[in-house]
């Protein structure tokens, strides 16, 4: 028993999961936590000073070099990355559990295993998260189903990269970049308006992706709440300046697999229908586009194939399309030259 | 004349040793017309000569441990042209490759070895169990299943650690270092030696096509790659056949270096330099 409380124990100074049990991060199990059974940090510096002490006694006289470390990509490091070259961005934006990050891991699973949706790997800088967010779906984790690590609230914007080229053009080759963000923050942002400029991935997105999450949607007492909890994030995210006319924005249904085994499945499709057919009638018009689809990325039952209608929403993503010009007056008095050539000057042109 | 530098990369198992043994008794006995020929050795000659006698013995020969670890270096030269060519296994063992992706850290001598315009031997195994299985690859999950994961039943659950990694991630995983600083940033040629062969020669596939099958993720990744690398896949069996079966007095009553099978891209011989010869080439 003794031995059990130690092994529980966590790398965050705040996490009192060893005393009480319950982790800080809101997972649970506690031991699905990425920060679950780590060394804390006063730990890792004595660890690192053993290893110091190691080296100075002439374990090796080599001397090392840092190499990329793979894991998904900051803010900071995107902006290092686009000096060099330009990326796709694709905001993937839903509630705790909808299925976010196990979206992004079957386009990886996919190409683990072949071309995907016309397009070949071509490289990415964030194997290991990719692989770290796998693993709970492999034999190798021991498990008996599938799962994914939840992303937790401290690891803040994230994002995973993926460079893709066209089996057909090979000139055509894409920097795919999906973020990753705790679906808390999200929740968070529902709420309050002002949270909205904050959230650099919606500004950023080429593709914004909004998840509807089929398990929610299956269960009568949670499926008002989840269509409506994705109808506030969208005018939130307008309201609040995030979405505009230029914005691209798909509203997807996940985990299908779940609605189809439904035995009022009908009735719930048809629901699901109307709701789309209502953000359509009342959010298209002050978006640049809005469109719907439905995938199962790991349906358990394999009634679906894995990654199932997700080779089209990842065509969708690569398709390019011409920027929406959005005309603005000019505000402010006409002061110099350069005011008055701005006056006189295409707006599709600046575009 | 410069002498072109080559590398040796390979995760551990994948045949680097077994090929060592072979190309070292191909140079010295002159039993096979060679691309190239050896000049020098320069290494540790024990090791070497000890992995020989139990290729020669058709025994299976003990894959490299750390103690025994050497840095080997082969010279050899093209009679052909004069070109010269230094073939380096700068880690046998294969193991400081599994901690360059643990670690995220190379040593600077690694970095000093890929400088220059030499090329790369990059081994991968067909003699392997399939890694990087889903759980739903093997089946739908069952309500049993789902029982025992709502119920919590975790115990024997397996974190992810750098050996989760399925090999063919991590091949690609340290070619993606060749491309990004501290190394130079150039196109290298690559020679993927898909190491026993004999044990997937009956599926009538190339090595090329065997590649594309088994490791996709590399195949797709070195199509895409052609600024970086330039690459040809080589189905190598060092020993001949399986030295653990009753083919083993069929191999021992051949001549060594005849048991050797090299296929590469329109060729089939028993000389395993001439994916170096490639390699040395010049365009």
């Amino acid at each position: 028993m003794v031995d059990s409380i130690n092994k529980l124990r966590c790398s965050k100074a705040e996490c009192e999961v060893a005393i009480t049990g319950a982790c800080a991060e809101g997972h649970a199990p506690p031991r699905s936590c990425p920060f679950f059974g780590q060394q804390a940090a006063t730990e890792i510096e004595e660890y690192e000073e053993d290893e110091a002490e190691d080296v100075s006694e002439g374990v090796t006289e080599k001397q090392w070099i840092s190499l990329p470390l793979g894991e998904p990509l900051s803010p900071e490091d995107i902006d290092l990355f686009l000096r060099r070259q330009p990326a796709t961005f694709v905001s993937i934006i839903g509630q705790r559990d909808s299925g976010k990050t196990t979206l992004v891991n079957s386009i990886y699973e996919r190409f683990l295993k072949g071309p995907f949706a016309g397009y070949l790997f071509a490289g990415s800088r964030t194997l290991v998260g990719l692989e770290k967010r796998s693993h709970y779906s492999r034999i190798e984790s021991r498990r008996t189903h599938p799962d994914t690590p939840r992303t937790s609230i401290s690891e803040g914007l994230r994002f995973f990269h993926l460079a893709v080229q066209d089996m057909e053009s090979k000139a055509r080759r894409f920097d795919l970049m999906l973020s990753d963000r705790a679906g808390e923050i999200y929740d968070q942002a529902r709420n309050n308006t002002e949270i909205v400029s904050g959230l650099l991935e919606i500004k950023k997105a080429d593709r914004l992706v909004l998840l509807l999450d089929g398990a929610r949607v299956a269960d009568p007492v949670h499926r008002a709440g989840s269509m409506e909890s994705l109808r506030q994030t969208l005018r939130v995210f307008l309201d609040g300046g995030g979405l505009d006319k230029a914005s691209r924005v798909q509203v997807v249904t996940t985990k299908i697999d779940l609605l189809t085994r439904l035995p009022q499945s009908e009735a719930v499709e048809k629901r699901v229908l109307q709701f789309c057919q209502l953000l359509e009638d009342n959010f298209a018009p002050r978006l640049g586009e809005l469109s719907f689809w439905k995938i199962a990325a790991r349906d358990p039952s394999g009634s679906f194939l894995p990654a199932h209608g997700v080779a089209e929403l990842f065509r969708e993503w690569l398709t390019p399309r011409p920027p929406v010009i959005q005309r603005s007056m000019l505000t402010g008095p006409i002061v110099t030259e350069f005011d008055k050539l701005l006056l006189r000057t295409p707006m599709d042109v600046i575009a | 004349m410069t002498t072109v530098r080559h590398s040796i990369i390979g995760l551990p198992r994948s045949g680097k040793t077994t090929f060592l043994a072979a190309l070292w008794h191909l140079l010295n006995a002159g039993e096979v017309p060679t691309k190239l020929e050896l000049d020098r050795l320069v290494g540790d000659h024990k090791h070497l000569n000890a992995i020989v006698e139990s290729w020669m013995q058709c025994e299976e020969v003990q894959r490299t441990s750390i103690a025994a670890e050497t840095s080997v270096s082969i010279y050899v030269h093209e009679p052909a042209t004069g070109r010269k060519a230094m073939l380096v296994f700068p880690d046998l063992s294969g193991e400081s490759f599994e901690r360059q992706l643990a670690t995220r850290s190379c040593s600077a001598s690694y970095v000093e070895l890929l400088q220059g315009l030499g090329g790369v031997l990059l081994f991968v195994t067909a003699d392997r169990p399939e890694d990087g299985m889903t759980i739903l690859d093997i089946g739908s999950v069952t309500n049993e299943a789902e029982e025992l994961r709502s119920s919590g039943d975790a115990n024997d659950t397996q974190e992810w650690t750098p050996q989760s990694v399925p090999q063919q991630v991590q091949i690609v995983e340290l070619l993606q270092f060749l491309q990004r600083s501290p190394f130079e940033m150039r196109k290298r040629r690559v020679a993927v030696i898909v190491s026993a062969w004999d044990v997937v020669a009956e599926s009538q596939r190339s090595p090329t096509q065997w590649l594309e099958g088994e490791l996709p993720l590399l195949y797709q990744f070195l199509e895409t790659n052609i600024e970086s690398f330039e690459w040809r896949v080589y189905g190598v069996s060092a020993q001949g056949g399986d030295v653990k079966s009753e083919q083993r007095d069929e191999l021992l009553n051949a001549i060594p270096s005849e048991r050797i099978t090299c296929i590469g891209p329109g060729s089939r011989t028993h000389d395993l330099t001439d994916p170096i010869g490639w390699l040395t080439a010049e365009d």
